[in-house]
Protein backbone atom coordinates (compact mmCIF):
# COMPACT_ATOMS: atom_id res chain seq x y z
CA UNK A 1 0.00 0.00 0.00
CA UNK A 2 2.85 2.82 1.10
CA UNK A 3 6.24 2.35 -0.35
CA UNK A 4 9.32 4.89 1.05
CA UNK A 5 11.85 4.33 -0.81
CA UNK A 6 15.72 6.46 0.01
CA UNK A 7 13.30 9.27 1.38
CA UNK A 8 16.10 12.49 2.49
CA UNK A 9 14.63 15.59 4.05
CA UNK A 10 16.21 18.63 5.07
CA UNK A 11 14.44 21.29 6.77
CA UNK A 12 15.43 24.45 9.06
CA UNK A 13 18.71 23.69 8.24
CA UNK A 14 18.66 19.85 9.62
CA UNK A 15 19.10 16.84 7.70
CA UNK A 16 16.27 14.89 9.61
CA UNK A 17 16.14 12.14 7.70
CA UNK A 18 19.06 10.17 5.57
CA UNK A 19 17.52 7.82 2.97
CA UNK A 20 15.13 5.55 4.37
CA UNK A 21 13.01 2.87 3.34
CA UNK A 22 9.87 2.30 4.78
CA UNK A 23 6.81 -0.90 3.79
CA UNK A 24 3.56 -0.97 4.36
CA UNK A 25 0.78 -3.82 3.33
CA UNK A 26 -3.31 -3.33 3.29
CA UNK A 27 -4.11 -3.94 6.50
CA UNK A 28 -1.53 -3.82 9.08
CA UNK A 29 -0.54 -1.89 11.87
CA UNK A 30 3.19 -0.55 11.80
CA UNK A 31 4.75 0.69 14.63
CA UNK A 32 7.55 3.47 14.09
CA UNK A 33 9.53 4.06 17.41
CA UNK A 34 12.71 5.87 18.27
CA UNK A 35 13.82 8.19 20.68
CA UNK A 36 13.16 12.06 20.77
CA UNK A 37 14.73 13.90 17.32
CA UNK A 38 15.02 10.45 15.43
CA UNK A 39 13.27 11.95 12.65
CA UNK A 40 9.59 9.93 13.16
CA UNK A 41 7.33 12.92 13.03
CA UNK A 42 9.74 14.56 10.21
CA UNK A 43 9.16 11.37 8.16
CA UNK A 44 4.89 12.11 9.23
CA UNK A 45 4.88 14.82 7.88
CA UNK A 46 6.93 14.31 4.83
CA UNK A 47 4.25 11.47 3.78
CA UNK A 48 1.36 13.92 3.79
CA UNK A 49 2.70 16.73 2.43
CA UNK A 50 3.42 19.05 4.76
CA UNK A 51 7.17 19.01 4.46
CA UNK A 52 8.65 18.27 1.07
CA UNK A 53 11.14 15.77 0.89
CA UNK A 54 15.26 16.28 -0.33
CA UNK A 55 15.21 12.87 -2.17
CA UNK A 56 13.94 9.55 -2.66
CA UNK A 57 10.24 9.01 -3.47
CA UNK A 58 6.88 7.82 -1.70
CA UNK A 59 4.57 5.22 -3.72
CA UNK A 60 0.77 5.15 -2.62
CA UNK A 61 -1.31 2.79 -3.70
CA UNK A 62 0.60 2.58 -7.23
CA UNK A 63 1.38 6.63 -7.30
CA UNK A 64 4.29 8.38 -6.68
CA UNK A 65 2.54 11.17 -4.01
CA UNK A 66 6.05 12.65 -2.91
CA UNK A 67 5.40 15.88 -4.32
CA UNK A 68 1.43 16.48 -3.76
CA UNK A 69 0.58 19.38 -1.93
CA UNK A 70 -0.85 18.64 1.51
CA UNK A 71 -4.35 19.35 1.06
CA UNK A 72 -4.65 16.36 -1.43
CA UNK A 73 -3.79 13.98 0.47
CA UNK A 74 -6.94 13.14 2.38
CA UNK A 75 -8.87 12.72 -0.71
CA UNK A 76 -6.84 10.36 -1.77
CA UNK A 77 -7.31 8.31 1.72
CA UNK A 78 -3.79 9.12 3.09
CA UNK A 79 -4.83 10.99 6.50
CA UNK A 80 -2.96 11.98 9.63
CA UNK A 81 -3.68 12.58 13.23
CA UNK A 82 -1.12 15.09 13.54
CA UNK A 83 1.15 15.53 17.11
CA UNK A 84 -0.54 17.34 19.61
CA UNK A 85 -3.66 16.49 18.54
CA UNK A 86 -4.45 19.53 16.31
CA UNK A 87 -7.70 20.14 17.43
CA UNK A 88 -9.82 23.51 16.37
CA UNK A 89 -10.36 24.91 20.07
CA UNK A 90 -12.52 27.11 18.99
CA UNK A 91 -14.73 25.13 17.02
CA UNK A 92 -17.14 22.90 18.47
CA UNK A 93 -16.58 19.04 19.02
CA UNK A 94 -19.10 18.08 15.91
CA UNK A 95 -17.31 20.97 13.74
CA UNK A 96 -14.17 19.64 14.34
CA UNK A 97 -15.47 16.43 13.28
CA UNK A 98 -16.97 17.13 10.02
CA UNK A 99 -13.79 18.84 8.71
CA UNK A 100 -12.31 15.77 8.93
CA UNK A 101 -15.41 15.00 6.39
CA UNK A 102 -14.25 18.31 4.02
CA UNK A 103 -13.31 17.31 1.30
CA UNK A 104 -16.46 14.55 1.00
CA UNK A 105 -19.76 15.76 -0.70
CA UNK A 106 -22.02 12.22 0.14
CA UNK A 107 -24.30 13.85 2.81
CA UNK A 108 -25.41 10.48 4.06
CA UNK A 109 -22.70 8.89 4.22
CA UNK A 110 -20.79 11.32 6.38
CA UNK A 111 -24.16 11.57 8.87
CA UNK A 112 -23.57 7.70 8.95
CA UNK A 113 -20.27 8.29 10.36
CA UNK A 114 -20.72 10.68 12.38
CA UNK A 115 -22.92 8.64 14.41
CA UNK A 116 -20.61 5.83 14.67
CA UNK A 117 -17.80 8.24 15.89
CA UNK A 118 -20.04 8.71 18.20
CA UNK A 119 -20.94 5.11 19.07
CA UNK A 120 -17.36 4.68 19.11
CA UNK A 121 -16.80 7.98 21.52
CA UNK A 122 -19.51 8.26 24.05
CA UNK A 123 -18.27 10.76 25.31
CA UNK A 124 -17.93 12.94 22.64
CA UNK A 125 -21.63 12.98 21.76
CA UNK A 126 -22.49 13.96 25.06
CA UNK A 127 -20.03 16.87 24.25
CA UNK A 128 -20.86 17.47 20.25
CA UNK A 129 -22.16 21.37 20.87
CA UNK A 130 -19.01 22.36 23.40
CA UNK A 131 -16.03 24.43 22.29
CA UNK A 132 -13.24 21.44 21.38
CA UNK A 133 -10.86 23.70 23.92
CA UNK A 134 -13.04 23.33 26.84
CA UNK A 135 -12.41 19.63 26.51
CA UNK A 136 -9.76 17.30 28.48
CA UNK A 137 -6.64 16.33 26.63
CA UNK A 138 -7.97 12.48 26.20
CA UNK A 139 -11.31 13.78 24.79
CA UNK A 140 -9.59 16.05 22.28
CA UNK A 141 -7.65 12.90 21.22
CA UNK A 142 -11.02 11.09 21.07
CA UNK A 143 -11.75 14.30 18.28
CA UNK A 144 -8.38 14.07 16.51
CA UNK A 145 -8.70 10.49 16.13
CA UNK A 146 -12.69 10.80 15.45
CA UNK A 147 -12.28 13.63 13.19
CA UNK A 148 -9.59 11.30 11.00
CA UNK A 149 -12.12 8.56 10.74
CA UNK A 150 -14.62 10.96 8.94
CA UNK A 151 -12.12 11.24 6.13
CA UNK A 152 -12.46 7.46 5.52
CA UNK A 153 -8.74 6.69 5.50
CA UNK A 154 -6.96 3.89 3.19
CA UNK A 155 -3.91 4.65 5.87
CA UNK A 156 -3.73 6.52 9.03
CA UNK A 157 -0.57 8.14 10.54
CA UNK A 158 -0.99 8.12 13.96
CA UNK A 159 1.26 10.98 15.63
CA UNK A 160 2.06 10.35 19.24
CA UNK A 161 -1.17 9.67 20.60
CA UNK A 162 -0.24 8.94 23.92
CA UNK A 163 2.21 12.30 24.32
CA UNK A 164 0.92 14.25 27.23
CA UNK A 165 -2.07 11.57 28.56
CA UNK A 166 -2.54 10.05 31.45
CA UNK A 167 -1.63 6.58 31.23
CA UNK A 168 -5.19 5.41 31.76
CA UNK A 169 -6.50 7.27 28.93
CA UNK A 170 -3.40 6.37 26.99
CA UNK A 171 -4.95 2.74 27.87
CA UNK A 172 -8.19 3.77 26.23
CA UNK A 173 -7.20 5.48 23.28
CA UNK A 174 -4.61 2.28 22.72
CA UNK A 175 -7.94 0.29 22.63
CA UNK A 176 -9.83 2.40 20.66
CA UNK A 177 -6.66 1.96 17.98
CA UNK A 178 -6.50 -1.94 18.38
CA UNK A 179 -10.49 -1.31 17.72
CA UNK A 180 -9.91 0.54 14.07
CA UNK A 181 -7.38 -1.55 13.09
CA UNK A 182 -9.71 -4.54 13.64
CA UNK A 183 -12.55 -2.66 11.62
CA UNK A 184 -9.69 -3.11 8.46
CA UNK A 185 -7.95 0.59 8.18
CA UNK A 186 -4.25 0.14 7.50
CA UNK A 187 -2.14 2.09 10.16
CA UNK A 188 1.60 3.91 10.91
CA UNK A 189 1.63 4.37 14.53
CA UNK A 190 4.58 6.92 15.66
CA UNK A 191 5.35 6.75 19.46
CA UNK A 192 7.78 7.21 22.16
CA UNK A 193 5.70 4.58 24.16
CA UNK A 194 7.94 1.68 22.40
CA UNK A 195 6.40 -0.45 24.79
CA UNK A 196 2.89 -0.04 24.03
CA UNK A 197 3.11 0.41 20.47
CA UNK A 198 5.08 -3.03 19.98
CA UNK A 199 2.73 -4.55 21.89
CA UNK A 200 -0.51 -3.44 19.16
CA UNK A 201 1.46 -3.39 16.45
CA UNK A 202 2.13 -6.11 13.60
CA UNK A 203 5.43 -4.82 12.38
CA UNK A 204 7.86 -2.19 14.13
CA UNK A 205 10.58 -0.15 12.35
CA UNK A 206 13.13 1.81 15.09
CA UNK A 207 14.54 4.98 13.78
CA UNK A 208 17.78 6.29 15.33
CA UNK A 209 19.10 9.76 14.25
CA UNK A 210 17.83 10.25 10.62
CA UNK A 211 17.76 6.03 10.06
CA UNK A 212 16.06 3.14 9.96
CA UNK A 213 18.25 1.02 12.09
CA UNK A 214 15.99 -2.22 12.76
CA UNK A 215 12.65 -3.65 11.37
CA UNK A 216 11.20 -6.45 12.10
CA UNK A 217 8.20 -8.24 13.19
CA UNK A 218 6.68 -6.35 16.95
CA UNK A 219 7.15 -9.99 18.82
CA UNK A 220 10.55 -10.20 17.42
CA UNK A 221 11.24 -6.48 18.58
CA UNK A 222 10.08 -6.49 22.38
CA UNK A 223 12.35 -9.71 22.47
CA UNK A 224 15.06 -7.74 21.02
CA UNK A 225 17.47 -7.56 24.07
CA UNK A 226 19.45 -4.23 22.44
CA UNK A 227 15.02 -2.64 22.25
CA UNK A 228 14.48 -3.94 25.77
CA UNK A 229 18.02 -1.63 26.53
CA UNK A 230 17.66 1.21 24.56
CA UNK A 231 13.41 1.72 24.37
CA UNK A 232 11.84 -0.40 26.50
CA UNK A 233 13.35 0.54 30.06
CA UNK A 234 13.66 -3.33 31.08
CA UNK B 1 -33.61 64.11 24.66
CA UNK B 2 -33.88 65.01 20.71
CA UNK B 3 -30.62 65.61 20.77
CA UNK B 4 -29.34 62.48 21.96
CA UNK B 5 -31.75 60.54 20.17
CA UNK B 6 -30.90 62.22 17.02
CA UNK B 7 -27.05 61.45 17.69
CA UNK B 8 -27.85 57.56 18.09
CA UNK B 9 -29.48 57.52 15.05
CA UNK B 10 -26.78 59.27 13.58
CA UNK B 11 -24.40 56.70 15.01
CA UNK B 12 -26.23 53.50 14.59
CA UNK B 13 -26.24 54.41 10.36
CA UNK B 14 -22.33 54.87 10.66
CA UNK B 15 -21.30 52.90 13.13
CA UNK B 16 -23.46 50.15 10.93
CA UNK B 17 -20.98 51.18 8.21
CA UNK B 18 -17.75 50.76 10.18
CA UNK B 19 -18.93 47.53 11.17
CA UNK B 20 -19.24 46.59 7.25
CA UNK B 21 -15.56 47.86 6.71
CA UNK B 22 -13.95 46.34 10.11
CA UNK B 23 -15.02 42.83 8.86
CA UNK B 24 -13.14 43.09 5.80
CA UNK B 25 -9.96 43.95 8.17
CA UNK B 26 -10.66 41.31 11.12
CA UNK B 27 -11.13 38.22 8.50
CA UNK B 28 -7.72 39.00 6.71
CA UNK B 29 -5.85 39.63 10.40
CA UNK B 30 -7.92 36.49 12.02
CA UNK B 31 -6.07 34.08 9.28
CA UNK B 32 -3.31 35.68 8.10
CA UNK B 33 -2.52 38.22 11.07
CA UNK B 34 -2.07 40.88 8.74
CA UNK B 35 -3.47 44.26 8.62
CA UNK B 36 -4.42 44.91 5.21
CA UNK B 37 -3.98 48.98 5.20
CA UNK B 38 -5.59 48.38 1.67
CA UNK B 39 -8.88 47.78 2.45
CA UNK B 40 -9.90 51.50 3.06
CA UNK B 41 -8.98 51.94 -0.82
CA UNK B 42 -11.11 49.31 -1.65
CA UNK B 43 -14.13 51.06 0.06
CA UNK B 44 -13.54 54.25 -1.90
CA UNK B 45 -13.27 52.32 -5.09
CA UNK B 46 -16.23 50.56 -4.23
CA UNK B 47 -17.71 53.77 -4.22
CA UNK B 48 -16.13 55.52 -6.77
CA UNK B 49 -16.82 52.59 -9.51
CA UNK B 50 -20.76 52.63 -8.44
CA UNK B 51 -21.25 56.89 -8.49
CA UNK B 52 -19.44 55.93 -12.28
CA UNK B 53 -22.04 53.66 -13.17
CA UNK B 54 -25.16 55.75 -11.80
CA UNK B 55 -23.87 58.37 -13.84
CA UNK B 56 -23.40 56.49 -17.04
CA UNK B 57 -26.64 54.92 -16.84
CA UNK B 58 -28.53 58.58 -15.65
CA UNK B 59 -26.54 59.23 -18.81
CA UNK B 60 -27.71 56.95 -21.42
CA UNK B 61 -30.98 57.69 -20.36
CA UNK B 62 -32.16 54.23 -18.51
CA UNK B 63 -35.31 54.77 -17.26
CA UNK B 64 -35.18 52.98 -13.89
CA UNK B 65 -35.79 54.17 -10.61
CA UNK B 66 -33.44 55.47 -7.96
CA UNK B 67 -32.99 52.47 -5.75
CA UNK B 68 -32.87 49.67 -8.73
CA UNK B 69 -29.81 52.10 -10.41
CA UNK B 70 -28.44 52.40 -7.03
CA UNK B 71 -28.76 48.19 -6.33
CA UNK B 72 -27.72 47.66 -10.14
CA UNK B 73 -24.66 49.64 -10.11
CA UNK B 74 -23.72 48.16 -7.22
CA UNK B 75 -23.84 45.40 -8.82
CA UNK B 76 -21.51 46.42 -10.91
CA UNK B 77 -19.21 47.12 -8.75
CA UNK B 78 -19.30 44.76 -6.30
CA UNK B 79 -17.35 42.13 -9.20
CA UNK B 80 -14.77 44.95 -9.27
CA UNK B 81 -13.82 45.22 -5.75
CA UNK B 82 -13.76 41.46 -5.30
CA UNK B 83 -11.05 41.07 -8.26
CA UNK B 84 -9.50 43.76 -6.96
CA UNK B 85 -9.08 42.28 -3.43
CA UNK B 86 -8.23 39.06 -4.71
CA UNK B 87 -5.64 40.55 -7.13
CA UNK B 88 -3.90 42.46 -3.89
CA UNK B 89 -3.92 39.24 -2.24
CA UNK B 90 -2.25 37.29 -4.92
CA UNK B 91 0.00 39.73 -6.32
CA UNK B 92 1.47 41.62 -3.78
CA UNK B 93 0.95 39.56 0.15
CA UNK B 94 1.22 35.67 -1.32
CA UNK B 95 4.57 36.03 -2.11
CA UNK B 96 5.66 37.81 1.25
CA UNK B 97 3.58 34.96 2.94
CA UNK B 98 6.93 33.40 4.87
CA UNK B 99 8.49 37.43 4.94
CA UNK B 100 8.75 39.02 7.90
CA UNK B 101 5.51 40.39 9.39
CA UNK B 102 6.66 43.84 8.76
CA UNK B 103 7.48 43.43 4.53
CA UNK B 104 4.03 42.84 4.09
CA UNK B 105 2.65 45.55 6.44
CA UNK B 106 4.72 48.13 4.53
CA UNK B 107 3.55 46.56 1.34
CA UNK B 108 0.11 47.39 2.63
CA UNK B 109 0.68 50.86 2.91
CA UNK B 110 2.53 51.25 -0.15
CA UNK B 111 -0.68 49.48 -2.18
CA UNK B 112 -2.72 51.88 -0.49
CA UNK B 113 -0.56 54.96 -1.69
CA UNK B 114 -0.89 53.41 -4.96
CA UNK B 115 -4.32 52.97 -5.03
CA UNK B 116 -5.37 56.32 -3.80
CA UNK B 117 -3.15 57.67 -6.87
CA UNK B 118 -4.83 55.42 -9.32
CA UNK B 119 -7.93 56.71 -8.08
CA UNK B 120 -7.22 60.33 -8.64
CA UNK B 121 -6.04 59.63 -12.38
CA UNK B 122 -9.32 57.67 -13.33
CA UNK B 123 -11.64 60.29 -10.54
CA UNK B 124 -9.48 63.43 -10.36
CA UNK B 125 -9.09 65.13 -6.86
CA UNK B 126 -12.20 66.55 -6.09
CA UNK B 127 -14.91 65.70 -4.91
CA UNK B 128 -17.61 63.13 -6.82
CA UNK B 129 -21.34 63.98 -5.63
CA UNK B 130 -23.23 61.38 -5.08
CA UNK B 131 -26.05 61.67 -8.36
CA UNK B 132 -29.83 62.59 -6.38
CA UNK B 133 -31.38 59.37 -7.54
CA UNK B 134 -32.66 58.74 -4.08
CA UNK B 135 -35.80 59.92 -2.09
CA UNK B 136 -35.13 62.45 0.49
CA UNK B 137 -37.83 61.63 2.59
CA UNK B 138 -37.51 62.70 6.20
CA UNK B 139 -39.52 60.37 9.09
CA UNK B 140 -39.92 61.60 12.58
CA UNK B 141 -39.43 59.56 15.66
CA UNK B 142 -39.79 60.72 19.44
CA UNK B 143 -38.22 64.51 18.28
CA UNK B 144 -35.24 63.41 16.47
CA UNK B 145 -35.25 63.02 12.65
CA UNK B 146 -34.31 60.09 9.98
CA UNK B 147 -34.13 59.99 6.45
CA UNK B 148 -35.38 57.01 4.11
CA UNK B 149 -31.65 56.88 3.26
CA UNK B 150 -30.17 56.12 6.84
CA UNK B 151 -33.16 53.83 6.99
CA UNK B 152 -32.15 51.65 4.44
CA UNK B 153 -28.54 52.05 5.89
CA UNK B 154 -29.13 50.35 8.97
CA UNK B 155 -31.70 47.82 7.35
CA UNK B 156 -29.17 47.00 4.75
CA UNK B 157 -26.16 46.66 7.13
CA UNK B 158 -28.56 44.15 9.21
CA UNK B 159 -29.50 41.97 6.83
CA UNK B 160 -25.51 41.74 5.24
CA UNK B 161 -24.39 40.82 8.69
CA UNK B 162 -26.87 38.82 9.27
CA UNK B 163 -26.11 36.86 6.13
CA UNK B 164 -22.87 36.95 7.04
CA UNK B 165 -22.75 35.41 10.19
CA UNK B 166 -24.85 32.70 8.74
CA UNK B 167 -22.23 32.16 6.20
CA UNK B 168 -19.51 31.88 8.53
CA UNK B 169 -21.39 29.51 11.22
CA UNK B 170 -23.47 27.62 9.05
CA UNK B 171 -21.43 27.00 5.79
CA UNK B 172 -18.55 24.17 4.88
CA UNK B 173 -16.87 27.55 3.66
CA UNK B 174 -17.35 29.13 7.20
CA UNK B 175 -16.11 26.55 8.97
CA UNK B 176 -13.48 26.23 6.70
CA UNK B 177 -12.54 29.85 6.85
CA UNK B 178 -12.52 29.44 10.81
CA UNK B 179 -10.48 26.35 10.84
CA UNK B 180 -8.02 28.32 8.52
CA UNK B 181 -7.82 31.22 10.49
CA UNK B 182 -7.38 28.83 13.81
CA UNK B 183 -4.84 26.52 12.56
CA UNK B 184 -4.02 26.41 8.57
CA UNK B 185 -1.64 23.89 8.60
CA UNK B 186 -4.23 21.20 10.40
CA UNK B 187 -6.54 22.87 8.11
CA UNK B 188 -4.67 21.27 5.34
CA UNK B 189 -4.52 18.46 6.88
CA UNK B 190 -7.93 17.83 6.44
CA UNK B 191 -7.96 18.97 2.80
CA UNK B 192 -8.34 22.62 2.91
CA UNK B 193 -6.79 24.24 0.33
CA UNK B 194 -6.07 27.05 2.58
CA UNK B 195 -4.85 29.48 -0.82
CA UNK B 196 -8.25 29.45 -1.73
CA UNK B 197 -10.06 29.88 1.51
CA UNK B 198 -7.57 33.17 2.37
CA UNK B 199 -8.81 34.27 -2.01
CA UNK B 200 -12.36 33.65 -0.62
CA UNK B 201 -11.81 36.11 2.48
CA UNK B 202 -10.13 38.77 0.37
CA UNK B 203 -13.12 38.47 -1.58
CA UNK B 204 -15.53 38.20 0.56
CA UNK B 205 -14.27 41.43 2.23
CA UNK B 206 -14.01 43.57 -0.40
CA UNK B 207 -17.66 42.69 -1.19
CA UNK B 208 -18.61 44.31 1.82
CA UNK B 209 -16.03 46.80 1.49
CA UNK B 210 -17.77 48.18 -1.47
CA UNK B 211 -21.38 48.49 -0.28
CA UNK B 212 -19.51 49.97 2.69
CA UNK B 213 -18.26 52.36 0.43
CA UNK B 214 -21.39 53.34 -1.47
CA UNK B 215 -23.12 53.71 1.93
CA UNK B 216 -20.95 55.96 3.03
CA UNK B 217 -20.82 58.48 0.20
CA UNK B 218 -24.77 58.38 -0.20
CA UNK B 219 -24.96 59.26 3.66
CA UNK B 220 -22.29 62.04 3.21
CA UNK B 221 -23.53 62.81 -0.36
CA UNK B 222 -19.96 62.96 -2.28
CA UNK B 223 -16.95 60.66 -2.16
CA UNK B 224 -13.46 61.11 -2.72
CA UNK B 225 -10.00 59.41 -4.01
CA UNK B 226 -8.95 59.37 -0.42
CA UNK B 227 -11.77 58.78 1.38
CA UNK B 228 -10.82 55.44 2.23
CA UNK B 229 -8.03 56.55 4.16
CA UNK B 230 -10.18 57.90 7.41
CA UNK B 231 -13.04 55.55 6.77
CA UNK B 232 -10.56 52.38 6.78
CA UNK B 233 -8.43 54.19 9.85
CA UNK B 234 -11.78 54.36 11.92
CA UNK B 235 -13.26 51.37 10.80
CA UNK B 236 -9.97 49.52 11.79
CA UNK B 237 -10.08 51.23 15.22
CA UNK B 238 -13.60 49.69 15.21
CA UNK B 239 -11.88 46.47 14.64
CA UNK B 240 -9.49 46.79 17.20
CA UNK B 241 -12.16 48.08 19.96
CA UNK B 242 -13.72 44.94 19.69
CA UNK B 243 -10.87 42.39 19.49
CA UNK B 244 -9.44 42.39 15.99
CA UNK B 245 -9.92 38.88 14.55
CA UNK B 246 -13.08 38.41 15.93
CA UNK B 247 -15.94 39.16 13.62
CA UNK B 248 -18.98 39.81 16.64
CA UNK B 249 -16.28 42.21 17.76
CA UNK B 250 -15.99 43.72 14.53
CA UNK B 251 -19.94 44.49 14.83
CA UNK B 252 -19.86 45.96 18.37
CA UNK B 253 -16.66 47.98 17.47
CA UNK B 254 -18.11 49.35 14.49
CA UNK B 255 -21.78 50.24 16.16
CA UNK B 256 -20.13 51.38 19.49
CA UNK B 257 -16.93 53.64 17.61
CA UNK B 258 -20.06 55.01 15.14
CA UNK B 259 -22.36 55.87 18.63
CA UNK B 260 -19.51 57.58 20.59
CA UNK B 261 -18.19 59.48 17.39
CA UNK B 262 -21.43 60.55 17.03
CA UNK B 263 -22.42 61.44 21.00
CA UNK B 264 -19.23 62.98 20.77
CA UNK B 265 -19.15 65.49 17.77
CA UNK B 266 -23.15 66.03 19.09
CA UNK B 267 -21.89 67.33 22.57
CA UNK B 268 -18.33 68.44 21.87
CA UNK B 269 -19.25 72.30 21.22
CA UNK B 270 -20.55 72.51 24.67
CA UNK B 271 -18.65 70.41 26.31
CA UNK B 272 -14.99 72.45 25.13
CA UNK B 273 -17.05 75.60 25.41
CA UNK B 274 -17.96 76.31 21.66
CA UNK B 275 -13.77 76.45 21.38
CA UNK B 276 -14.29 72.98 19.38
CA UNK B 277 -16.97 72.45 17.00
CA UNK B 278 -18.31 69.22 15.33
CA UNK B 279 -15.54 68.79 12.75
CA UNK B 280 -13.24 67.54 15.48
CA UNK B 281 -15.17 64.46 15.42
CA UNK B 282 -12.44 62.19 14.48
CA UNK B 283 -10.70 62.98 17.61
CA UNK B 284 -13.24 60.62 19.39
CA UNK B 285 -12.18 57.32 16.99
CA UNK B 286 -8.28 57.99 18.04
CA UNK B 287 -9.38 58.42 21.41
CA UNK B 288 -11.05 55.18 21.59
CA UNK B 289 -7.70 53.43 19.73
CA UNK B 290 -5.36 55.02 22.12
CA UNK B 291 -7.90 54.32 25.10
CA UNK B 292 -8.31 50.61 23.80
CA UNK B 293 -4.20 50.06 23.23
CA UNK B 294 -3.29 51.26 26.61
CA UNK B 295 -6.12 49.27 29.04
CA UNK B 296 -7.12 46.45 26.89
CA UNK B 297 -5.64 45.97 23.90
CA UNK B 298 -7.04 42.51 23.11
CA UNK B 299 -10.02 44.41 22.44
CA UNK B 300 -14.03 44.53 24.04
CA UNK B 301 -14.37 40.81 22.43
CA UNK B 302 -10.43 39.25 22.45
CA UNK B 303 -9.33 36.40 22.57
CA UNK B 304 -10.88 34.05 26.03
CA UNK B 305 -11.48 30.57 24.94
CA UNK B 306 -8.39 28.93 26.66
CA UNK B 307 -5.83 27.69 23.37
CA UNK B 308 -4.76 23.63 25.23
CA UNK B 309 -4.32 22.12 21.77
Amino acid sequence: MLQVKNLEVAYGGIHAVKGIDLEIKQGELVALIGANGAGKTTTLKTLVGMVKPAGGDIIFNGQSIARMPAHEHVGNGLVMVPEGRGIFSRLTVEENLLMGAYVRNDKAAIKQDLERVYTLFPRLKERMKQLAGTLSGGEQQMVAIGRALLSRPKLLLLDEPSMGLAPIIVQKIFEIIRMIAAEGVTMLLVEQNAKLALQTANRGYVMESGHITLSDTAENLLANTKIQEAYLGE
Amino acid sequence: MDIFLQQIINGLVVGGIYALIALGYTMVYGILQLINFAHGEIVMIGAMVTISCINFLVGHNVNLSGPVLLTVSIAMAIPVTMLLGYLIERVAYRPLRKAPRMAPLITAIGLSIVLQQAATMIWGKNYVPFPAILPTDVLEIGGASITTLQVAIIILTAVILTGLFLLIERTKLGRAMRATAQSPDVARLMGVNVNTIISMTFMIGSALGAIAGVLVAANYDQAHAYMGFMVGLKAFTAAVLGGIGNLGGAVLGGILLGIIESIGSGYLGDLTGGFLGSQYKDIFAFLVLILVLIFRPSGLMGERVAERA
